[in-house]
């Protein structure tokens, strides 16, 4: 009786989880690099819009273009301020990266907290009709908003990789960014691509997931975990990866304190990080690669 | 040559940035002026929480505070002198809590408000024995802040958890619950109240106990483990904001008909009824301590809408902050000055029988030598209902706490 | 003249050092300023061997501290034992902790190290907060006693020039570390792993090393913070506090160890003594850290020295 319901918010979060991994593995492929800023601009698209309409009155649909545009823009200004100049004097020591990349975090969480409150704020929903109820169990309408996403990011991403000249060229790149430069391949233009099309991708998440728990300028930091967690759980193989490892996640998150209970899913995580890490760093989907 | 434009493009950045946080402080920070004081300023220190996790409680009740400064100045002072705030941000983070105070005092301030994460309260208490300053924490509700150790020269006002146990037992019994499931939040606030809380409930079984993360975006789980073993009622114990509207979304659609209590918090943050889905409150009782059949709570209403607008929904943090610096007033009075830190904290332990502005009307306060908390009996508390509309609708029926000690 | 190594930099921190002490005098708000800095530093040193020299960004270090401040807590509440021991039982267990977890971690690097110690960071305060019997729960530990070195109590001022003290004498032998052949091989580990281990180096037995003194150093900061403030809770050391240690090397220059202490000075200064911006320091300063990222890499010493090698190499 209560399984459905926990089966139901598993997939939620999964599918939550899924579209932050899919940001991360549009600029993995894309850029060679792991964006942890993915969270604070999910933040940013859920907090910006809930302010817009709690404090300015505005039109949902507004609000949320306009925070979508902002999340885009945080994460092109990432790649163009920070990333490119960071890595182009590093050569390729990762460090460099992943310290600049925390300040951004650090920094949009600051910025957030500063502009919209410290507060959380409750989710704006974009479409409001009933609850649908399955069985004993009932849907929210922000949940089936969210499955709908879902679906349309994956197969939308997954057809615009596969059949247009930009998308293979995002995967060539990722695979030799130096080879795709030898070779006189848009590196930068493909590189912006990809950090523009998760920015948004995270901004619509997290507006989408907002209604479920509302949204406050320190989420972003545990949605970059997860969304790097799913992520790295389901590997690069597939654009269908990140959902799998998200769906994963997802179970983790309701039934490890199902059975367990309490702050096992703190623990949970933290064995799930290191298992999969040690054993499995590469994720359960690899690409094969021909040599 | 790229180089140097990204460094362009960066430092207007970082120009504009600073630009916006150096001059965009928000008005609401306004300080309160002399009023028709005249004499020398007393000095008072405000620790408030206005970035930090704390910010969501800790601003209401520090608006509150500059409010009541501003009425006492406006009537003459105290002693006929001004107060005079001064204003530090500790974050919530205990490790600028040190600092934070000693620069209070060092700006000459001789008694502090503690407006922020109970964490950082708790952290406050060695620094305020070494400094020798007497601090209330107005919002204060976990009974370890008031006890040992270090304990000389902090106070509360609101009832603490014993009180509470008290009053939830007489629900029980008049709404015939033998067994109850507790969902419980990871913070140290909570931890703490649970710690004090939970086994002073002797009159029912506690069937389960589940614990989510504050910041949890899904309870589910919880809740599936608590409605597996059949409570007659739950009780939620949460700082409240997102995770008390998470519990409670997820408890009215996965328990529906059972029903549900909790603490204050949910009571007095009415930006949080708005995360909560349409109905999803409905049925809810609280421990509220506001209660508008109090003179003195009405008078607060009138002056919060005066200067808030019509829609100012009042919490019982707006109600103990303007009690706290009633009773610092009244203190200062009894000690004739603030010169001698010593006697203030004497004067404060001398304050018995002061009439508050929340709780039921013949509500008072006493301090004493061991006595660090305020209240008075329960009757500092009633259960508030919530109805259809996610708002408190009144006094819940079926029991309220008696005004006896 | 052959310079002592490391000289330059001990005479710099000392001169600091100095003129902190002169301008702190008996202010009670100054000092306690100091001895914020002198955690903060201590932390951001301790991070400083794995994460600038051996090229690892563990994010524990929230834990580190917690455990160095909960030996103290321990050791004044639940012992009878004297309580300067605390300093070596703390950076003891914090440098096992950190081999422990550096082993599980060991083929880790980069964002995955990073991701797992924030973890661990975090399920680490969830312990504290469910092992109440050793910790004294959500509420931490409190009441702490005075120190007693054989009948010698030190006065509060006594302990903010000790904090200092102890922050240039690591600072120096930190510095003196870098310089050492111990250091120029795990600086070249961080750059070039496989020669290192082509030329006869255990890596992971190095790693294991520096990420076990660093525990160690953040471990003596935590003592001294929760020693000075009294008591230590759960989250005394929060998240926060991990991410300006990271940025706090930066902000000084990566260069050497007093980079780290200098960045520390900044952050405390920006965070807490900075009236003009005190609702927003910490934007200031991760919005600082960019800038400082992207325009000057090499941070405030970096420049400094520029300088003076610039005026230095005029005159010669």
């Amino acid at each position: 009786m209560g399984q459905l319901q926990l089966w139901l918010s598993a997939l939620e979060m999964g599918c939550f989880f899924g579209l932050l991994a899919l940001a991360y593995y549009l600029v993995l492929v894309g850029a060679g690099f792991f964006n942890f800023a993915i969270g604070p601009y999910a933040m940013v698209g859920g907090l910006c819009t809930s302010y817009l309409v709690l404090y300015e009155d505005m039109n949902v649909w507004a609000a949320a273009a306009v925070a979508i545009t902002a999340a885009a823009a945080l994460a092109v200004v990432t790649e163009l301020v920070v990333v490119r100049p960071v890595q182009r004097r590093s050569g390729g020591g990762e460090l460099p990266a992943l310290v600049a990349v925390a300040a951004v975090l650090f920094a949009i969480q600051q910025l957030g907290g500063y502009l919209f409150g410290y507060t959380t704020l409750p989710g704006q929903n974009l479409l409001t009709f009933d609850p649908v109820t399955v069985g004993d169990t009932v849907v929210q309408p922000s949940a089936l908003v969210l499955l709908a996403f879902t679906v349309v990011a994956f197969a939308g991403l997954a057809v615009w990789i596969r059949s247009t000249r930009t998308g293979r060229l995002l995967r060539a790149v990722g695979d030799s960014t130096h080879a795709a430069g030898l070779l006189g391949l848009p590196v930068n233009r493909v590189r912006l691509i990809a950090f523009l099309l998760s920015g948004l991708l995270a901004g619509i998440t997290g507006l989408l997931f907002a209604p479920k728990a509302g949204v406050s300028s320190l989420s972003g930091l545990s949605w970059a975990l997860s969304g790097f967690l799913a992520m790295v759980v389901g590997g690069t193989g597939s654009v269908w990866a990140p959902l799998v490892g998200g769906l994963l996640l997802g179970a983790v998150e309701v039934f490890v304190p199902y059975y367990f209970g309490g702050q096992s899913h703190v623990y949970g995580l933290l064995i799930v990080a290191l298992l999969f890490f040690a054993l499995k760093p590469s994720g359960l989907f690899v690409r094969r690669v021909r040599a | 040559m790229g180089v140097s434009l990204t460094s362009r493009i960066v430092s207007c950045l970082a120009l504009a940035a600073l630009t916006v946080a150096g001059c965009g402080n928000k008005a609401e920070n306004e300080k309160p002026s002399n009023g028709t004081a005249s004499g020398a300023p007393i000095i008072i220190g405000l620790d408030e929480d206005s970035t930090g996790s704390g910010a969501s409680y800790s601003t209401i009740a520090g608006k509150t505070i500059r409010l009541a400064i501003q009425d006492v100045n406006d009537k003459g002072g105290v002693l006929g002198r001004p107060l005079q705030l001064v204003v530090e941000n500790d974050e919530s983070d205990p490790t600028k809590v040190p600092a934070v105070l000693q620069k209070l005092a060092g700006q000459g301030a001789k008694a502090l408000f503690l407006q922020s994460g109970s964490a950082a309260i708790l952290q406050a208490k060695s620094t305020l024995t070494a400094l020798g300053l007497p601090a209330i924490a107005p919002t204060g509700v976990t009974a370890t802040l008031v006890a040992p150790p270090d304990n000389e020269l902090i106070y509360m006002l609101a009832n603490t958890t014993t009180d509470w146990a008290q009053v939830y037992c007489g629900a029980f019994k008049a709404a015939n619950i033998t067994k109850i499931g507790v969902l419980t939040d990871d913070t140290t606030t909570i931890a703490a109240l649970d710690k004090a809380l939970l086994p002073a409930l002797s009159c029912v079984q506690i069937v389960a106990t589940e614990k989510g993360a504050a910041n949890a975006s899904d309870l589910s789980a919880q809740v599936a483990r608590l409605k597996n073993a059949n409570p007659d009622a739950v009780l939620v114990t949460s700082v409240g904001g997102a995770f008390e509207v998470l519990a409670q979304n997820t408890l009215g659609s996965q328990m529906k008909g059972t029903k549900r209590f909790s603490l204050a918090s949910i009571g007095n943050q009415p930006a949080s009824w708005k995360l909560a889905a349409p109905g999803a409150l409905e049925g809810l009782i609280f421990m509220g301590s506001i209660n508008t059949a109090n003179p003195r709570t009405q008078a607060l209403v009138t002056l919060l809408k005066d200067k808030y607008g019509k829609d100012y929904d009042i919490t019982a943090y707006d109600a103990q902050a303007w009690d706290s610096v009633h009773v610092l007033k009244l203190a200062i009075e009894k000690a004739g000055g603030v010169d001698d830190s010593k006697k203030l904290n004497e004067a404060i332990q001398s304050v018995k029988g002061y009439p508050a502005t929340f709780g039921q009307a013949n509500f008072t306060l006493s301090f004493g030598a061991d006595k660090h908390l305020g209240a008075d009996g329960p009757c500092g508390l009633s259960l508030i209902e919530f109805g259809a509309d996610n708002k408190p609708k009144g006094p819940w029926a079926t029991f309220q706490p008696p005004c006896v000690k | 003249m052959k310079r002592f190594p490391g000289s330059f930099g001990l005479l710099g921190g000392v001169v600091g050092a100095v003129l902190i002490l002169l301008w702190v005098g008996a202010d009670g708000y100054k000092q306690t300023l100091v001895t914020t800095t002198a955690t903060y530093a201590l932390i951001a040193l301790g991070m400083y061997v794995p994460y600038l020299m051996a090229g690892s960004l563990s994010m524990a270090y929230g834990a580190y501290a917690g455990i160095g401040g909960y030996a103290v807590g321990l050791i004044s509440t639940k012992s009878g034992l004297p309580l300067i021991l605390a300093w070596v039982a703390g950076p003891i267990v914090a440098a096992a902790v950190a081999v422990l977890l550096g082993l599980a971690t060991r083929r880790l690097s980069g964002f995955f190290l990073a991701a797992v110690t924030l973890l661990f960071g975090m399920a680490f305060t969830a312990w504290l907060v469910d092992a109440e019997g050793i910790s004294g729960g959500s509420g931490g530990l409190g009441s702490l006693r005075k120190l007693d070195i054989l009948g010698w109590q030190p006065s509060h001022y006594q302990v903010v020039v000790g904090c200092t003290v102890v922050v240039c004498v690591i600072a120096f032998l930190l510095d003196r570390l870098r310089m050492s052949p111990w250091g120029v091989i795990v600086r070249t580990m961080r750059d070039a792993p496989r020669a290192v281990e082509a030329a006869g180096v255990r890596v992971p037995v190095m790693n294991l090393v520096s990420l076990a003194i660093g525990a160690a150093i953040a471990a003596v900061g935590g003592g001294l913070f929760t020693y000075s403030a009294g008591s230590v809770t759960p989250d005394t050391f929060t998240l926060n506090l991990v991410f300006l240690a990271i940025f706090m090397p930066l902000i000084g220059g990566a260069a050497t160890p007093w980079g780290a202490v200098l960045g520390a000075v900044i952050a405390v200064e920006l965070t807490l003594n900075f009236p003009a911006v005190e609702t927003s320091g910490t934007l200031i300063l991760a919005l600082g850290v960019l800038v400082i990222l992207l325009v000057a890499p090499q941070g405030v010493i970096g420049y400094a020295s520029r300088l003076t090698k610039l005026v230095g190499g005029r005159r010669g």
